[in-house]
Order: C-alpha cells, then structure tokens, then sequence
C-alpha cells in the first residue's frame, strides 16, 4: 500500500536524501532453530513507560519497555501515522503476537524485556548504546532480535 | 534499524529487520530484512488485525531460519485491498472549547473501552491540555509564555485526545481519514495551525524550534501552509 512514491513529497525528499550508514562487511549470527529462539524487539518508535524519561531532540539512547507497561510516544518526527499505535500496540510493538507464537511453538519464548530508541536520530550516535543492550540482551539469554522501524 | 542490526549482529546477536523504506536496507545491507509495502506508523500493518500482524510476524522471523545467500531482503506480499472504516461523524465546532466537550465524552469512553491512553506526555490533563491551547493563541492572556519543548507535547496531547475520540466505536479508520478530520474539520487542527503560524514569527528560539514538529509534512502541503 505504501512505496517511496507514494510518500507525500516533503518526506519522500528527506527519505531519499538520507545519508545512510555504509558497512563494508555483514555479519550472521547463527543460533538454534525458531522453535528454540527467544526473541526480543528493539523499535525506533520513541515509545516509553509512562512516567519514563521522554526522548528529546537527537536523543539516541533508549528506553527499556516490556509487555506490560503503561506505553507513550515522545518521538520528535510527526511525519508518520500514530494512530495506528493508539489504537493498537501491536501495530507498532507485536507484543501480543509474539506471545501467540510461543503458546502455538512457533518460537521458543519472549523475553520479558524489550528496547526502543528514536528512530530521527543519526543511527551512529546509537553505537554505544546499541552495545548497552546488547549485553542486556545476551544476560537475558535472548538469541534473537525483531527490529521494527515506525 | 537497519544499522542497529548491524551493531547488534557484530555484537553477537541475530537480528531480523521489518523495513518501511525499501532503499534504506538495500544501501545498508543489515543481515535480515523483510520489507513491508505499509504506511510509515504501521510496520505490522493495520492496528486490530491480528491475523495480518502474524503472519508479517512469522514471514520475519521466519528469516531466522534462511540458510541461502546473505544478506537477504525480501518482499512482503501486498495483498491487502484499501477500505475505510465508518465516516467520523462527531460534531465539530468553530470554537475549541466548545468543541471539546463533545469530544471529552467520546474520548472518555475510549479510554475506559481500551483501559489505556497515549495522552500524557504533557502531564496535564485534557481539559488542562485544551485550555493551554487556548491560552497559547489568546491575545488577551499573552499568549502565555510556556517552554517550545512543553507546547511540542501539548500539541501531541491535543492530537492524541481527538484520534482517541474519533477511533471510540468505529474500527478500521485510515491514518488519512483520521487526518482529513482532523485538519480539515476540527477547531483542534486548526489552533495547531494557527499556533505554528505563530511559532514561525516568533522571536522565542524554543518556540522556532518546534515548529516542523506540529503539523505533518503531507498536511503543510495539503492545507498549503508556509514553510
């Protein structure tokens, strides 16, 4: 339904003239099958507990968030849909979804803590804090990771 | 996303990406991408589709298990054929605070069907977000003197709280429906209007600001409103 052509035009521009990040190589991690995995989300919505620290201007670290927190959205950008989210958390963060996938087997489970940064940030000042949840992510025996853009 | 996966792949962890921006995952190349044909907001499609947010669910991860050549980038079919939920019907008034007290209800009835809200980044409460509103553009209060940063979250309250109103009993509204509501018809959309109007005179450095992050890019063009 939506491609870059029918993005209104203002954004459109800024989308196509991004300068994105280049990496010269790509890594793989392998792991067990997706019946084994436990998956955790990392979003770039700007979303938070409320009552959490709110994202700013070029914040790019991020907040931790799980299933069952009271969420907001403090994302800088408006040139997105948000009422998708107040209608539904799944749209944005499938964390419902994901619960269906471990009562079917589908995946082995969901870890109990999931991430969100700003996404209108310069994704190389995330480095460091990419590395932060990282280790929380492997303390957490998470072996796998949903990343969902907004 | 995309270069979070990288950073997050190099730190040992795999990842899978669902992409918006088809062009942004072909440049930089993260591990695993499923790339989603749906509107910016919407990364697992339409909110109470639960069956649509699976199965993007399962074509992602899904990817976890690929074993040919790396990276990969994949389509998501787009099988889904465009509708619009029931019309928004809720009165609308040229005066706001008049205004509000219809959409009050319909947002209160919201929020106790749904035992949830995205209002609250302001802190204040609904009543107290409209009336800071009002004050904003009365000439007779002085157009109070309240932070750029605060007022951004003010005008995302005041949005939230009409969205929330509009989507109490009707399912399966578009982002454009809502939109078109909003800016077209609400005295809400237009004292957001009004107030970047504003903003974009004023001498308060905060205030210019926060000008870009209170009407959306496609409404400006829309409504043709200065930039």
């Amino acid at each position: 339904m939506t491609h870059l052509q029918d993005i209104p035009p203002r954004t459109r521009a800024s989308i196509e003239n991004l300068d994105c990040p280049l990496f010269e190589t790509t890594s793989f991690v392998t792991g067990p099958a997706l019946g084994q995995r436990s998956v955790a989300i990392v979003s770039s919505a700007g979303i938070h507990a409320r009552g959490d620290k709110k994202f700013a201007l070029s914040s790019s670290d991020f907040r931790k968030i799980s299933a069952t927190d009271d969420m907001l959205m403090s994302h800088i950008s408006v040139n997105y849909d948000r009422t998708g989210f107040l209608q539904d958390i799944n749209t944005i963060l499938p964390v419902d979804r994901l619960a269906e996938l471990v009562s079917d087997g589908v995946i082995g489970s969901v870890a109990q803590d999931h991430y969100s940064f700003m996404g209108a940030t310069d994704p190389t000042d995330m480095a460091p804090y990419a590395a932060q949840v990282a280790g929380m992510l492997k303390a957490d025996q998470v072996d796998a990771v949903l990343l969902v853009p907004v | 996303m995309c270069t979070l996966a990288h950073y997050l792949e190099n730190a040992g962890i795999a990842t899978v990406v669902i992409s918006l921006i088809r062009l942004h995952s072909e440049k930089i190349r993260p591990p695993r991408t499923l790339f989603v044909p749906f509107e910016l907001g919407r990364p697992m499609g339409d909110p109470g589709d639960a069956a649509g947010q699976r199965d993007v669910l399962i074509h992602a991860l899904s990817l976890l298990d690929h074993c040919g050549p790396m990276p990969v980038l994949k389509d998501y079919p787009d099988m889904r054929a465009a509708s619009e939920g029931a019309p928004i019907d809720l009165p609308v008034d040229a005066n706001l605070q008049r205004e509000f007290a219809v959409i009050e209800t319909a947002y209160n009835q919201f929020v106790a069907e749904h035992g949830c809200t995205t209002l609250g980044n302001s802190g204040v409460t609904p009543r107290e977000v409209v009336a800071a509103v009002g004050g904003l553009l009365s000439v007779d209060t002085g157009r109070k003197r309240i932070p750029g940063k605060q007022v951004r979250f003010i005008v995302d309250d005041l949005k939230s709280l009409y969205f929330e109103a509009a989507c109490q009993g009707r399912d399966a509204l578009t982002s454009a429906q809502l939109g078109d509501w909003f800016w077209r018809k609400t005295a809400a959309g237009q004292a957001i209007v009004d107030l970047r109007s504003d903003f974009q005179q004023s001498d308060d450095k905060g205030r210019q600001k926060i000008v870009n992050f209170m009407v959306p890019g496609g409404w400006i063009d829309n409504l043709g409103l200065k930039t």
